[in-house]
């Protein structure tokens, strides 16, 4: 993986710290749930992104994450094979 | 003309093509989309174009404001993806899809039930062959698979509309009361819109479909169901909960699939998961909400789709954990699909971030917090995959050495196309506005939207660009709900299917026996008495006796008699029944 240069890296950090800033420099307005908290939507798309990356990997670890080949000689044979009892079947 | 479906222009052009010259055909196709776009534009709310069928009042054109704007998005499409097409030589497939186009416009336009059953099927067919064009023995099985499960959903459709018939005595497509009919129409029209389980043929079927099919698949079908789910089910709480897991239901697989088709498949599932919920919530807004994204989902999703097969077209690999570096031999199709991710993910400026946000605020409006906060959660996995993880692994990270073939110029002036209207859609929002169902007044742009959109989407980048290594592609499959009807296939094959087949086979084989028995005996009774006499204790001397009185011919019956037998049968029971 190569590493991000330092020139995208500081353009990066200062689209970071200006959405926060522009949080508390930006006009006031009433907090009718949890969404309309400063900083809310920051903190929960690094956490949401997080939480995605590790628990689908977790469940297609575990659950459903298959070779491949999984589906090979699942499916009904071929018309005129042997397993069929030849092409008039 | 703007008295007839516009549906009838995609069929009669269908029929008319095979007679073009083949080189002339892609261009003919065009001709479908733009009289249809020309008809839609002077048909007025309200119009109702009516006859009667075995007593009962079809309605193959009904117009109102919901229609229209699905017909408007299923018409644009077609020109796009029309063009994205223009090098195919393939008059099957161009057949197809005006066939598969045609009928989601008759779909959207039908008044009635029997009208929306006819042309509900005609999709599913001209889709399945989109899937089976590609000519590979994986695309003719998950072809089939998509017949299947399609052919199961029209019956449960069907089964629906008759019971909802018994129930009501009405065929009007109109919005559905609480009953055992309308119970399974929605199940019909669930699984069109792919909502779990019932969703996994679209995973299945759209990466196996040929590079220009998928296009068009990934604009109809569901789309089409969220238009009837909008008309019929508007306001059934189920489809808010059946929504939100949608919507992260994709975002979850697409985690895990490695086929670059099949991870923007997932992602329709999760996007269709807006709108259904949008539907479910039931209010103006919401349904407006539905409506726009649908719109602008065609327009982003055919273009995603558009890269992804010209990435399939140019390299002949779609997987993941085979792709890298192609972003200095691709540089148009990489921008060009930028837009559509961007657009995707909701970032200002495109048309996701114009329609998205309108169910998500319909939701909070309606006080469904909870569906608030997943809703933004598949928006970050949306960002994540479609937007960083896809094209990250496609044209950067690892370079493979890949050396892509040129792609014609019609596939990226079809994506140019799809990302300029994205564009147009971002900046200039109203023109979608003007034209959804219900009247909208709604901003996208204001300082807290625009905020929260650019802080979700930069830190779900942070957490991306640090845990990056674990989302690269593996050569595995994630396995889906399609388990339950294709593992235990074999099995159910030769229970069944196998079953009765051998059966079959034995009776026949049998019958066949009898009369070949019955021939031989009566070819020539004397001989066939003589050889089973032969060696028969007790029988000695007796087959000279039969030899000396008779020859071979002699006891056999002559077909004069066997005819004057039969007429003469034919003659006793028309003389009786007659009289």
């Amino acid at each position: 993986m190569k590493p991000m240069s330092r020139f995208w890296k500081v353009v990066l950090g200062i689209a970071l710290a200006a959405s926060i800033a522009a949080d508390f420099l930006g006009p006031e307005k009433e907090a009718y749930a949890i969404w309309d908290q400063k900083v809310f939507f920051a903190a929960y798309g690094f956490v949401g992104c997080v939480v995605i990356i590790f628990v689908s990997k977790a469940i297609g670890k575990y659950w459903v994450q298959k070779e491949e080949d999984y589906w090979e000689g699942t499916g009904a044979p071929e018309p005129g094979t042997a397993e069929t009892g030849g092409a008039d079947v | 003309m703007f008295e007839l479906p516009p549906a009838l222009t995609f069929l009669a052009v269908a029929l008319i093509l095979p007679l073009f010259p083949k080189k002339l055909r892609a261009w003919f196709f065009l001709v479908a989309p733009a009289i249809a776009l020309y008809q839609i534009g002077g048909l007025e709310v309200g119009t109702r174009v009516t006859f009667s069928f075995l007593g009962y009042e079809l309605v193959p054109l009904r117009v109102d404001r919901l229609s229209l704007v699905f017909a408007w998005i299923f018409g644009i499409v077609s020109v796009v993806a029309g063009v994205y097409a223009l090098h195919l030589r393939d008059t099957g497939q161009q057949v197809a899809t005006l066939f598969y186009a045609g009928s989601a416009l008759g779909v959207v336009f039908a008044g009635d039930l029997f009208t929306l059953f006819v042309f509900w099927e005609v999709m599913a067919v001209g889709s399945a062959y989109l899937t089976w064009a590609r000519r590979t023995p994986e695309s003719y099985r998950a072809g089939m698979r998509y017949v299947y499960v399609h052919l199961c959903g029209g019956a449960l459709l069907l089964a629906g509309i008759l019971m909802h018939l018994t129930e009501t005595g009405s065929i009007a497509f109109e919005a559905f009361s609480p009953s055992a009919g309308a119970w399974l129409i929605l199940v019909g029209f669930a699984l069109n819109a792919a909502i779990p389980p019932l969703h996994a043929w679209l995973a299945d079927a759209y990466p196996a479909a040929t590079v220009t099919g998928a296009v068009f698949m990934s604009a109809f079908t569901t789309k089409s169901a969220v238009y009837t789910l909008a008309r019929g089910f508007a306001g059934w709480e189920i489809l808010v909960a059946a929504g939100v897991i949608m919507a992260l239901y994709g975002v979850v697989y697409a985690v895990l699939a490695n086929d670059i088709r099949q991870l923007l498949a997932y992602h329709i599932v999760s996007q269709v998961g807006y709108m259904v919920a949008g539907v479910g919530i039931g209010t103006e807004m919401a349904l407006n909400g539905a409506t726009a994204h649908a719109f602008t989902h065609i327009l982003y999703k055919g273009l995603l789709f558009m890269g992804a097969g010209a990435v399939l077209y140019s390299t002949g690999r779609s997987k993941l954990s085979e792709l890298g570096g192609l972003a200095k031999a691709m540089p148009w199709v990489v921008t060009l699909y930028m837009v559509g991710a961007f657009s995707i993910s909701g970032f200002p400026l495109f048309s996701g971030f114009v329609s998205k946000a309108i169910t998500v605020d319909a939701a909070a409006y309606a006080g469904v917090g909870w569906a608030v906060l997943l809703l933004h959660l598949a928006s970050v996995g949306t960002f994540l995959h479609t937007g960083l993880k896809l094209p990250y692994f496609t044209w950067w990270a690892e370079d493979r050495g890949i050396r892509p073939d040129p792609i014609p110029w019609n596939m990226l002036a079809g994506m140019g196309l799809a990302a300029a209207l994205n564009i147009f859609l971002g900046l200039y929002p109203q023109a979608l506005y003007a034209i959804l169902p219900y009247a909208l007044d709604y901003e996208p742009y204001t300082y807290a939207h625009v905020l929260k959109a650019s802080q979700m989407l930069l830190f779900t980048f942070v957490a991306f660009w640090i845990f990056r290594s674990k989302l690269g592609g593996e050569p595995l499959i994630p396995v889906d709900t399609d388990w339950i009807y294709r593992r235990p296939a074999r099995i159910s094959y030769f229970l069944g299917p196998a079953t009765v087949a051998r059966a079959f086979g034995a009776v026949e084989r049998g019958a066949d026996t009898l009369v070949q028995g019955a021939v031989r005996v009566g070819r020539d009774p004397v001989g066939w008495a003589r050889a089973r006499l032969r060696g028969v204790p007790g029988t000695e001397g007796q087959e000279g006796a039969l030899e000396a009185t008779s020859d071979s011919s002699a006891f056999r019956v002559s077909m004069t008699g066997m005819v004057s037998v039969l007429l003469f049968t034919l003659l006793v029971l028309m003389v009786r029944i007659l009289t």
